[in-house]
C-alpha cells in the first residue's frame, strides 16, 4: 500500500512564537537573533513581514537593521521555542503515534493508517494546520507525499501557510526543473561536485547514469540519485531523537588562551561535564572528539577511538589532551574549545582493567554527580578550576 | 666502495634496515641507510633515533668504503631485481650509489656517508644475559601483542624485561590483559639486574631476527637507558629504553581461582573465532563472547541482531559453575599464545581476572595470560 506521509514545517517559527505571545507584533516585521543591546550576532529567524524587506536568516543583525530599521528585534528565548514545539508535537500525536520530530520546527507524520479515522491526507493536513493555528497561534506549511523525501520537498514548494501534494508521477514536472541544490541532501559542496558532471537541475541528476554517480561518490551518489527520482523507503521513526549519538560541551573563552596548560584546564572542565551528562543518561562512548577554534575561526576537530567504552571524565580528558598535544601548536591562540563523547551506546558492556583502580575512580565521579545534583553545581569541583584558566565556575 | 653481492643477501639486510629507518624524519640521516663494505662483509645500519639496527651479509668486496642511499628507495629497488649478483659502487662524490644488475644499472642519490650519525656507544655496568634465539623469538611472539599502542600510557608501549635469579621475565600489558613469559637463560642467568621497558618497535625486529633462519644464542645487555642485542647471524640492535616505571604487575595476577577448567586450547580457539566472526559482522553489537563452565563442559556463546551461536566443548571443570564475558579478540589472542595443546583456565567469578596457562610443562619457558572480563551489556 502506498504510504501517506506529511511534513509540517512551521513558518518563521521563532518569530511566529513571539507574534503569538504578543498580538501587538502581528503584521509587524519581527527579527529574532543576536543580542539587540550589544548590536551583534546573526538573524535566527525573521517574520514574513521582515523577509519582505530583504531580511534573511543568517545575515548579521547589523545588516538586518539597515534593511529594516522599523523591525522589532528580539533576543532569542529558546525555552519558549521548545515549549511551543512540544505543544505542536502533542497536537500531531492526536492524529498518529508515528510522529518523527525532524528539527525544532519540523516533523514528519505517517498518516497511512489514519484515513478511516480522519479522512484523506489532505483533510488531515487541513485539520492539523487549523488546530496548530487556533491552539498555538502559529502557521505552517504541510507537504504530502508517498514518502518522507517527497513530503519534505512538497512542503518547500509553497510557503508560508502552504499545502502541497507531491505524488510520484508529479516528480518529473514539479521537481526536475528545479536547480539541483534544492534537492534534499545536496549542500553547496555536492552542488559544486555535481556541476562538474554538468548536473544542474534535479532532472539532470535523476537521468544521470547511477553507475557513474556510485563510482564518483560511493553509496551517497546512489542515495542522491534515488532522491532525485523521488524514491525513499525510510520509515517515519518516532524514536529518532531518543537515540543520542554524541554528547558534547563547548565553551567560548573570555579571552584567547595561548598556553596548553590553560587549555587543558578548560578541557578538564568540559570533560567532566560531558561525562556527567553521559552518566546521567546511562550512556558510555568510545570516541572522543576535541574541537578548537581561534578568534579567526580557524578550526580544528580531531577524534580518537578508545579501546573500550567509557563514561569517565578521566578517560575523556586523557584522550582529548592527547589530541590537543598532537594537533594544536602551543602558542596558537584558542577562543573556543569543544569536547564530545561519541559512538554512544546505552548500558554498553564495561571492560574491567588491571592496575588503574578504575572501579574506585568510577565511584569518585559518581559521588561527585550526586553531590552536585543534591547541593548544586558549585558544591564540588576541581581545584584546577580555581586557577585563572577555569571558566566553568568562574565569577 | 665497490662490491658484488647476491641479490637475496642484499635484500635481507636492506629490508631489515628499511623497517627500522624512519619514513619521515626531520633528520635526513634517519631516512637513509649507512652501507659499509669491510673485509668480506657488507654492513647496513639504520635508525630512527630511538632504535638502531646493524645487519651484515657476505659480499665480495673489491674496494672498502661506505655509502648512504635512501632506505626505502634501495629496499624498493632490490625487491624488484631479478635473482643474481648485484654490484654496488659509490660514486666519486660519495653521495651517489650505483647499483648494477645484469647489463643494467641505477644510480641512487643519497647522503655523504660521513654525516651518518655513529652507532651509539655502550657504557659499562651492563646486565648481560644470553638466550636461545628460538626461545626468545617464541617468548616475544607470546607477549608483544598484549602491549598497548596508546601513547598516553608510555610504560605500556613496551615489554618489561626483568632479570631474575634463574632467567628472564618478559611482561606486556594494555591494562585489559597481561602476558608474562618466564624463560630460562643460558648459563644460569643474569643474576639480579634492573628492570628495563623495551619499546615495541625494537622488539618486533628482534623477534623477526631471533626466529629467522640462523640458529644460535642472542646475547643481550641492559645498560644505562638502553638495551643491546647481538643476534645470531651477527645483527646488532640497540634501543633506548622507555623511561617510565612499569607497575608492580605481579600483584594483579590472581594466585588462586574459584573455578578451574582444563580443555583443548585449539578447540576453544576455533569456537571463539566462529563466535567472533558472528559478533564482528554486526557493527552495533559489542565484540563479546560468553564462556560458561559447568560440570564437564565449557559453553561458548554469542548473540547479535543477525544471528546467534552456541558451542559446547568437553572440559574438566572443578569449583563453582560460572559465566564470564570476554572481548573475543583478546580471548583469541591469548589462546593462540597459549598454543594448541591443553589449556588451564583459572576463573575468579564473572568479574574477576582469568588466568590462562598451557597445560603441562614447556621446554625453556612458562607462559601466563591474564584477561579481565567485561561486564555484560545492561548490567
Amino acid at each position: 500500500m502506498e504510504r501517506a506521509i506529511l511534513l509540517a514545517d512551521m513558518n518563521s517559527f521563532f518569530a511566529s512564537v513571539h507574534q503569538a505571545l504578543d498580538p501587538t507584533l502581528k503584521g509587524r516585521p519581527v527579527i529574532v537573533g543576536g543580542d539587540p543591546e550589544k548590536r551583534h550576532g546573526v538573524v535566527l529567524a525573521a517574520s514574513y513581514e521582515a523577509k519582505a524587506k530583504g531580511v534573511k536568516t543568517g545575515m548579521t543583525v547589523h545588516e538586518a537593521r539597515r534593511l529594516c530599521p522599523e523591525g522589532v528585534f528580539i533576543k532569542p528565548q529558546h525555552h519558549l521555542y521548545v515549549h511551543f514545539s512540544t505543544r505542536i508535537l502533542r497536537i500531531m500525536r492526536d492524529f498518529t503515534p508515528l510522529v518523527e520530530p525532524f528539527s525544532i520546527d519540523e516533523a514528519f507524520l505517517d498518516v497511512t493508517g489514519c484515513q478511516k479515522l480522519f479522512g484523506s491526507p489532505v483533510d488531515i493536513a487541513l485539520a492539523l494546520k487549523r488546530r496548530i493555528r487556533e491552539e498555538v497561534g502559529v502557521t505552517c506549511s504541510v507537504g504530502i507525499g508517498p514518502n518522507k523525501l517527497l513530503a519534505k520537498m512538497a512542503a518547500e514548494l509553497q510557503k508560508p501557510d502552504g499545502l502541497t501534494v507531491l505524488r510520484h508521477e508529479d516528480v518529473p514536472a514539479r521537481l526536475w526543473p528545479l536547480p539541483v541544490r534544492e534537492l534534499f541532501g545536496v549542500g553547496p559542496r555536492y552542488e559544486r561536485h555535481l556541476k562538474f558532471l554538468n548536473i544542474h537541475t534535479i532532472g539532470d541528476l535523476a537521468n544521470f547514469p547511477v553507475k557513474i554517480l556510485r563510482m564518483r561518490f560511493g553509496v551517497y551518489g546512489e542515495v542522491l540519485w534515488r532522491c532525485a527520482n523521488g524514491i525513499d523507503e525510510s520509515p517515519v521513526d518516532p524514536h529518532s531523537l531518543e537515540r543520542v549519538k554524541s554528547i558534547g560541551q563547548q565553551v567560548t573563552l573570555p579571552r584567547d588562551y595561548y598556553r596548553l596548560a590553560e587549555i587543558k584546564v578548560v578541557i578538564l572542565e568540559l570533560a567532566e561535564k560531558v561525562a556527567e551528562r553521559a552518566r546521567g543518561g546511562g550512556y558510555a562512548g568510545r570516541t572522543v572528539v576535541l574541537s578548537l577554534k581561534d578568534a579567526n575561526f580557524a578550526y580544528l576537530s580531531r577524534m580518537k577511538t578508545l579501546p573500550a567504552y567509557t563514561d569517565l571524565a578521566a578517560d575523556v580528558y586523557r584522550a582529548a589532551v592527547e589530541l590537543l598535544e598532537r594537533h594544536w601548536p602551543e602558542g596558537w591562540p584558542v577562543r573556543t574549545v569543544g569536547v564530545a563523547l561519541a559512538g554512544l551506546a546505552a548500558g554498553p558492556p564495561r571492560q574491567l582493567t588491571l592496575f588503574e583502580g578504575r572501579e574506585k575512580w568510577e565511584s569518585v565521579e559518581r559521588a561527585c554527580d550526586y553531590i552536585r545534583s543534591r547541593f548544586g553545581e558549585r558544591a564540588i569541583f576541581r581545584a584546577a578550576s580555581l586557577t585563572g584558566a577555569g571558566v566553568r565556575y568562574a565569577g | 666502495m665497490e662490491l658484488a653481492i647476491e641479490r637475496k643477501n642484499l635484500m635481507e639486510i636492506a629490508e631489515a634496515a628499511q623497517r627500522v629507518a624512519a619514513k619521515n624524519s626531520p633528520q635526513p640521516a634517519f631516512s637513509h641507510l649507512l652501507l659499509e663494505a669491510r673485509g668480506g662483509t657488507l654492513l647496513a645500519t639504520a635508525s630512527d633515533g630511538e632504535v638502531w639496527l646493524r645487519v651484515a651479509a657476505p659480499a665480495e668486496v673489491a674496494g672498502e668504503g661506505a655509502a648512504a642511499p635512501p632506505a626505502h628507495l634501495l629496499a624498493g629497488l632490490v625487491r624488484r631485481l631479478p635473482d643474481g649478483p648485484v654490484g654496488l659502487r659509490s660514486g666519486p662524490d660519495g653521495a651517489t650509489l650505483r647499483v648494477a644488475y645484469g647489463s643494467s644499472g641505477a644510480a641512487l642519490r643519497g647522503l655523504d656517508p660521513e654525516v651518518y650519525p655513529p652507532f651509539p656507544e655502550r657504557t659499562g655496568g651492563e646486565t648481560r644475559f644470553s638466550v636461545d634465539g628460538g626461545t626468545l623469538g617464541k617468548a616475544l611472539r607470546r607477549v608483544l601483542f598484549a602491549a598497548s599502542t596508546d601513547p598516553a600510557r608510555p610504560a605500556f608501549n613496551g615489554v618489561l624485561f626483568r632479570p631474575v635469579g634463574d632467567g628472564l621475565r618478559l611482561v606486556a600489558t594494555d591494562t585489559f590483559r597481561l602476558a608474562e613469559c618466564r624463560l630460562a637463560t643460558n648459563g644460569g642467568g643474569p643474576a639480579e639486574g634492573a628492570d628495563a621497558v623495551v619499546p615495541l618497535r625494537a622488539l618486533r625486529e628482534v623477534q623477526r631476527l631471533a626466529s629467522g633462519g640462523v640458529e644460535g644464542a642472542v646475547e643481550a645487555a641492559i645498560g644505562d637507558g638502553y638495551i643491546h642485542f647481538l643476534l645470531p647471524g651477527g645483527a646488532e640492535l640497540y634501543a633506548r629504553l622507555i623511561a617510565a616505571r612499569f607497575p608492580n604487575y605481579e600483584e594483579v595476577i590472581p594466585s588462586g581461582s574459584t573455578t578451574a577448567a582444563r580443555l583443548g586450547a585449539g578447540e576453544l580457539l576455533a569456537a571463539a573465532e566462529r563466535a567472533g566472526m558472528l559478533v564482528e559482522n554486526d557493527p552495533l553489537s559489542p565484540p563479546l563472547v560468553a564462556l560458561s563452565f559447568g560440570e564437564g563442559r565449557c559453553t561458548v556463546a554469542a548473540r547479535t541482531q543477525t544471528g546467534e551461536l552456541r558451542e559446547e566443548l568437553r572440559a574438566t571443570v572443578e569449583g563453582e559453575p560460572v559465566e564470564v564475558w570476554f572481548n573475543w579478540r583478546w580471548l583469541a589472542e591469548g589462546l593462540r599464545a597459549v598454543g594448541d595443546g591443553g589449556i588451564f583456565l583459572g576463573l575468579n567469578g564473572p568479574l574477576g581476572a582469568a588466568v590462562f596457562r598451557p597445560e603441562g610443562r614447556e621446554e625453556g619457558q612458562a607462559y601466563t595470560y591474564v584477561l579481565l572480563p567485561t561486564k555484560p551489556p545492561g548490567e
